[in-house]
């Protein structure tokens, strides 16, 4: 009794729980595993799609919002982005997926899974005794949480887009186009974007672009100033400032930043060439975050019935609480189990807080526009 | 129906083996369920053949079906239903599924062949994460595989796959 005495229909069930290259792989061994897998490959590919790289939809509207525009003619950036947030939201939740979006989804899920690789060492920083592997569950949250971040740094952060609006959204503004796309995240993705996020500052502040008091908590002698600059990034507001320009970093050069470089000069290069350090312009994403979040808080988050209502504080957002950045010198601790109870890695208080979340893990906002926002809220 | 959860019956393997079981235990392969109600009091007095598993397979089986005797029924399980899938294995099943290949392919087959789908899932994906990660070649060696294709087809395989592979 081997693999190889094993129906069509069995083989097709072993490709469909596994990963995408795992598929492929198996696929190749023989003319037989391959004409198994031939008999079902689109949906065996979107299976092997969806066990490495889910959620798919994320992923596909991450690809499509970098796909240049379909249009050749020269349109102005606020028409551009409005057209492009348009056609991100229309997809529909269960997508269609072409080989031709899948060969171009796989660039992007592999970062998101680096990240996973990476995340129980951010997120476990000083409990290391804590730290373990992610599962498969957790990984598929962090990579939503990726390609969220990724969605806002490509549409929002790009040279084009600061230029034409430089300062964070007014949160007053209704329809402005990062308000509108963070409307269509579902409380559950916001905080989970949100504690990345929080997660991917402490990662610059302590690792990729410390300033000098974070160099210096590293050495118990006083380190000469000549050594100092050559390792820090300054202190004070100016520091505040630079990271807050870094922050508009993608995920795919925040990963480069933390596997390829290790110097101070490697890494001003990088920024340099990313045009980042010129522009002085901040990140935006945690100002969005911070109103969209407000809004639906002043709605109670759509939550019906007293039981549940008392049980909105579980909902928080880990990256707004570090206005003054994450990490302050005195303490060495990771978030709080308590601030992540519908975060990245399920902890134990989650399941009795199941009826809150299922209401909180769907409440996006289609088109993400406000009188949609209102009207669902009402309902 | 209270009194049926004591209930035992009695099935026989195709190796002649009788082996004797809760008939609530058994009942968690829908073919053995089916087959309950559609001789209804007749199963209590006489023994229910299985002529597709060995004594080894089927007590093998029987262990997995006690254990997991009072998991909730899966709820519908339609392909729409898939994004909920995971490929995580819960710790007992894992255990459970140290065995050797000969008999991790006879699991899969009975589970198959009786029905139970939970059980058909975790070998399924026991296998999946065999090949986790492994070459084309390794795989190849792990399970037995011989190579057929010419050097020429192969090559050519690999090269419309390339897409999914690391870099």
């Amino acid at each position: 009794m081997s693999i190889t005495d094993l129906s069509t229909e069995l083989l097709q069930k072993i490709f469909e729980y596994s990963e995408l290259q795992d598929l492929l792989h198996l696929a190749q061994t023989s003319k037989r595993n391959y004409r198994a897998y031939l008999g079902r490959r689109m949906p065996l590919l979107e299976h092997g799609m969806h066990n490495s790289y889910s959620p798919l939809p994320s992923l596909l509207k991450l690809t499509l919002a970098n796909e240049p525009a379909p249009s050749r003619r020269p349109i102005g950036t606020e028409l551009r982005i409005s057209l492009l947030l348009n056609r991100i939201t229309s997809l529909p939740a269960t997508p269609k997926l072409t080989l031709e979006n899948m060969k171009k989804m796989v660039s992007y899920g592999k970062i998101a899974d680096r990240w996973t690789e990476l995340y129980p060492r951010l997120r476990w920083r000083f409990g290391s005794d804590n730290r373990r592997l992610l599962k498969s569950q957790e990984k598929e949250r962090l990579r939503g949480a990726v390609y969220n971040h990724w969605i806002y740094t490509t549409l929002f952060h790009s040279r084009t887009f600061t230029n034409y609006a430089p300062d964070p959204p007014s949160p007053v503004s209704l329809d402005d186009p990062r308000h509108r796309f963070l409307r269509t995240l579902s409380t559950v993705q916001q905080i989970q974007l949100s504690e990345y996020l929080a997660h991917i500052e402490t990662l610059v502040e302590l690792d990729l672009y410390p300033s000098y008091s974070v160099v210096l908590e590293q050495y118990p002698h006083s380190l000469p100033h000549r050594s100092l600059s050559k390792l820090g990034w300054g202190e004070g507001s100016e520091y505040r400032r630079l990271v807050r320009d870094i922050m508009k970093l993608s995920p795919a050069d925040l990963l480069h930043l933390y596997e390829h470089t290790s110097t101070k000069s490697e890494r001003s290069d990088f920024l340099c060439a990313q045009g980042v350090c010129f522009g002085d312009v901040p990140a935006t994403l945690n100002y969005a975050l911070s109103s969209i979040t407000n809004e639906r808080a002043r709605l109670g988050f759509g939550v019906e019935g007293s039981k549940l209502r008392s049980q909105l504080r579980a909902i928080q957002f880990p990256s707004l609480k570090s206005a003054q950045g994450v990490f302050k010198g005195e303490e060495e601790r990771d978030l709080s189990d308590e601030e992540l109870l519908f975060g990245v890695v399920e902890l134990q208080g989650r399941k009795s807080l199941e009826a809150l979340e299922r209401v909180v893990e769907r409440d996006g906002v289609e088109s993400g526009e406000w009188e949609a926002f209102v009207a669902a809220a009402e309902m | 129906m209270a009194a049926s959860e004591s209930t035992r019956i009695t099935l026989v393997s195709n190796d002649g083996a009788e082996v004797h079981v809760e008939r609530n235990v058994a009942e968690r392969s829908m073919l053995i369920k089916n087959m309950m109600e559609d001789l209804g009091e007749a199963a209590m007095t006489q023994s229910v053949p299985i002529p597709n598993v060995n004594e080894s397979v089927l007590k093998k089986v029987i262990e997995w079906c006690e254990h997991h005797k009072n998991d909730p029924p899966a709820a519908a399980d339609d392909d729409s239903d898939s994004r909920k899938k995971t490929t995580d294995i819960e710790e007992w099943d894992q255990k459970f599924m140290q065995v050797d290949q000969e008999m991790l392919f006879e699991i899969i087959l009975a589970s198959n062949y009786l029905d139970i789908k939970p059980l058909l899932d975790v070998g399924c994906k026991t296998v999946a994460n065999m090949i986790k990660g492994k070459s084309p070649e390794e795989i190849r060696k792990t399970f037995n595989i011989t190579n057929d294709f010419t050097p020429e087809e192969e090559e050519q395989i690999r090269r419309e796959n390339e897409w999914a592979e690391d870099r």
